[in-house]
């Protein structure tokens, strides 16, 4: 079909619109993390300032020993411009990295929970008809109506019942717990348009039933796995609510933690709160590129049979 | 020697018969064709000697053991699947491979067997390729190589040739049956498809609603149909049948249905049939033949003719009745003539009405 060129342009500047609203804050605080003057007002989209523009209350271009003023941000002081300064303060002055290596921790053995939970759980449900088997499915649906926030007070309860809290174990569980549902019925739905002949075929060619799946079926079901990684990434990586009602330790906060701690409750330092979310959101960046290609595959052959 | 044996296997899913008390000896060496309707349990029965499905009841041997607790993987056998069953992420010569591998058969005997089989079937050239990337045919071939490969006992095929155009199914019943002089091993084949059968198998064991009607060879299953179900089943255009009674007096015994009357006289085993016996008549397409004078000739209409070249097949009524038969192709019959047929009376099938069993 031939899009006449009024709607093309219809369609470009709608998409253009949406898109530009969703890069805005992003360059905004890519914005704020560069400068120096903790420009959270700033409406400046500049990724690199010059030395602010100055005028003294003598109407003097030029800066004076000691002169009071007042900048366009409202800062009573002198900014030199851009620079990186906002990163190198949190890679060196603040606790940035060890909240990292946690987040890193908690969120690996997460995505790797998932995953292994996920697809071997998945393929049961697939594969096998057993008492329960039904109840169990809509069970696991049924948990995925609830926003976390309202499950904060059971999970508190039962986790400090358990003595997990301030613990990563008791995160780990609570934030595997949460993801799962979503990804076993991701497997589960991939497992459905692989035919069963393939691990019959398997069994016969020598296979037990395990390797059948570990050799043929799990192979062929990479796009639903990276879906299920992904997602299990994604539920522990950048989580705030859970993370701040279970870890109360400093020395154990995640990221999302740590960031919000910049806000202190007389002034929050914007540049390096900016910064932070930035590095946060590298690795996620980078993975939903990389895997960019299994996303639309795995997202759409599940409903779709090839 | 007994290559798999069925002895009282039952097998139910539910409150569901699938297969009835079944008895059956698969010889060694031998292709035996299972047949018959969707729902008669040929595939059911083929999973069970695969080890894919568990017998409700009875005992299943392979080769003199009983293997109904044996997993699929300690059967020694292959299976060709419907759908072929190739894995989508490994190229032909990995999907050959897969078998030998998992039996951790050393590298140079793999590369020996796969080029074996590859040659056999002709896909040398293709052992590269992703599966996606064959035709059906070539799918086919595969999926036969994946068998050969590991030179099983026993080769399951599971309708085989029903996903393939019919000039391709002709040239691999062909192969097939080429490979299995090739090879000698045990073949059960199952098939919805009475040429397939009728052509590869050197036993046929025919189906229908859980339990064997009939077991023998082609030929026999042919001129000796043991009931309706095997007449009807086997051969094409179908028999025709007739249901009717025998009328016998002093003098005459025929067969009569409705205004259409058959003489008997001739036939030594009809003077065994009492007066007013229900009978079904069958009568094969190509034993029904244009006469002149013949003394039992009966007059018939031609309703519609089917040239196929070499054949012409012609429906017929006589006496109310409608019967097809087929006739040589350079017949100059046409629609709407009035023709005096009569039956080779020597390849007439009589059947109970009742028990629907072969009486002659």
């Amino acid at each position: 079909m031939k899009i006449k060129n009024t709607e093309k342009w219809l369609i470009f500047t709608f998409l253009s619109v949406f898109t530009l609203a969703t890069i805005y804050p992003v360059l905004n605080v890519i914005g704020i993390s560069l400068r120096t003057d903790n420009a959270f007002q700033s409406k400046s989209l500049a990724f690199v300032e010059f030395d602010e523009p100055f005028e003294d209350t003598n109407g003097n271009k030029t800066r004076d020993e000691n002169e009071k003023f007042t900048d366009e941000n409202n800062n009573q002081k002198w900014d030199e411009g851009s620079s990186l300064k906002s990163f190198e303060t949190l890679f060196t002055e603040t606790s940035f990295l060890l909240w990292a290596w946690n987040s890193f921790l908690i969120t690996l053995v997460v995505t790797l929970t998932g995953v292994v939970l996920a697809s071997t759980c998945g393929y049961a449900l697939s594969r096998f008809n057993f008492k329960g088997k039904q109840f169990g499915m809509v069970s696991l649906m049924t948990t995925q109506m609830f926003p976390a926030t309202m499950l904060l007070l059971p999970f508190f309860i039962i986790l400090s019942k358990l003595g997990l809290i301030n613990s990563y174990l008791g995160l780990i569980i609570i934030y595997s717990s949460t993801a799962l549902p979503f990804c076993i019925w991701q497997m589960k739905g991939y497992y459905d348009t692989i035919p069963q002949a393939l691990e019959e075929s398997a069994r016969l060619d020598g296979c037990s039933r395990f390797s059948a799946f570990y050799k043929i079926i799990l192979p062929l079901s990479a796009p639903a796995l990276v879906i299920t990684a992904l997602f299990s990434f994604m539920a522990s990586w950048s989580e705030y609510v859970v993370a701040a009602v279970v870890l109360q330790d400093p020395e154990l906060y995640t990221l999302p933690l740590g960031l919000k701690s910049f806000q202190a409750s007389l002034a929050t330092q914007w540049g390096l709160y900016a910064a932070g979310a930035l590095v946060v959101s590298v690795p996620v960046t980078v993975l939903f590129v990389a895997l960019a290609k299994y996303l639309v595959s795995g997202l759409t052959l599940g409903s779709v049979k090839g | 020697m007994i290559a798999v044996e069925f002895r009282n296997i039952i097998k139910s899913f539910g409150d569901v018969h699938i297969l009835k008390e079944i008895n059956l000896q698969v010889r060694e060496g031998e292709f035996l064709v299972l047949v018959g309707p969707s729902g008669c349990g040929k595939s059911t029965s083929l999973r069970l000697i695969a080890g894919l499905e568990d017998a409700t009841s009875g005992e299943l041997l392979i080769h003199g053991k009983i293997v109904n607790d044996v997993d699929p993987s300690q059967r020694d056998i292959a299976m060709v699947f419907q759908s072929y069953a190739l894995y989508p992420h490994l190229n032909v010569f990995e999907n050959m491979a897969f078998g030998l591998r998992i039996r951790k058969t050393n590298e140079n005997e793999i590369q020996k067997r796969v080029q074996e089989a590859a040659e056999i079937l002709k896909i040398t050239n293709l052992l590269d390729r992703k599966p996606k990337e064959l035709s059906g045919g070539q799918r086919q071939r595969v999926a036969l190589g994946r068998a050969i490969v590991r030179k099983p006992r026993v080769f399951l095929f599971d309708e085989p040739l029903s996903n393939l155009d019919a000039k391709l199914r002709g040239e691999m019943r062909v192969e097939i049956k080429r490979l299995h002089q090739l090879l000698g091993n045990t073949m059960v084949y199952v098939t919805h498809d009475q040429v397939e059968a009728m052509t590869m198998g050197d036993r046929i064991a025919i189906m229908n609603k859980g339990v064997i009607e009939q077991l023998d060879t082609p030929k026999m299953m042919y001129a000796k149909p043991l009931n309706t179900f095997v007449a009807g089943f086997i051969g094409t255009p179908q028999m025709n049948f007739l249901e009717g009674e025998i009328f016998k007096s002093q003098t005459e015994i025929y067969f009569k249905a409705g205004s259409f009357k058959l003489n008997l006289e001739n036939l030594p085993f009809a003077q065994s049939f009492n007066d007013g016996k229900k009978i079904i008549l069958g009568v094969r397409p190509e034993n029904i033949f244009e006469t002149e004078n013949s003394q039992n000739a009966l007059p018939a209409s031609v309703e519609l003719i089917e040239p196929l070249g070499s054949d012409v097949l012609a429906h017929l009524v006589i006496g109310g009745k409608n019967l097809t038969a087929r006739f040589k192709g350079d017949s100059n019959i046409e629609a709407g003539n009035s023709i005096k047929i009569s039956f080779e009376m020597n390849s007439l099938h009589f059947f109970d009405k009742e028990t629907t069993q072969r009486l002659n």
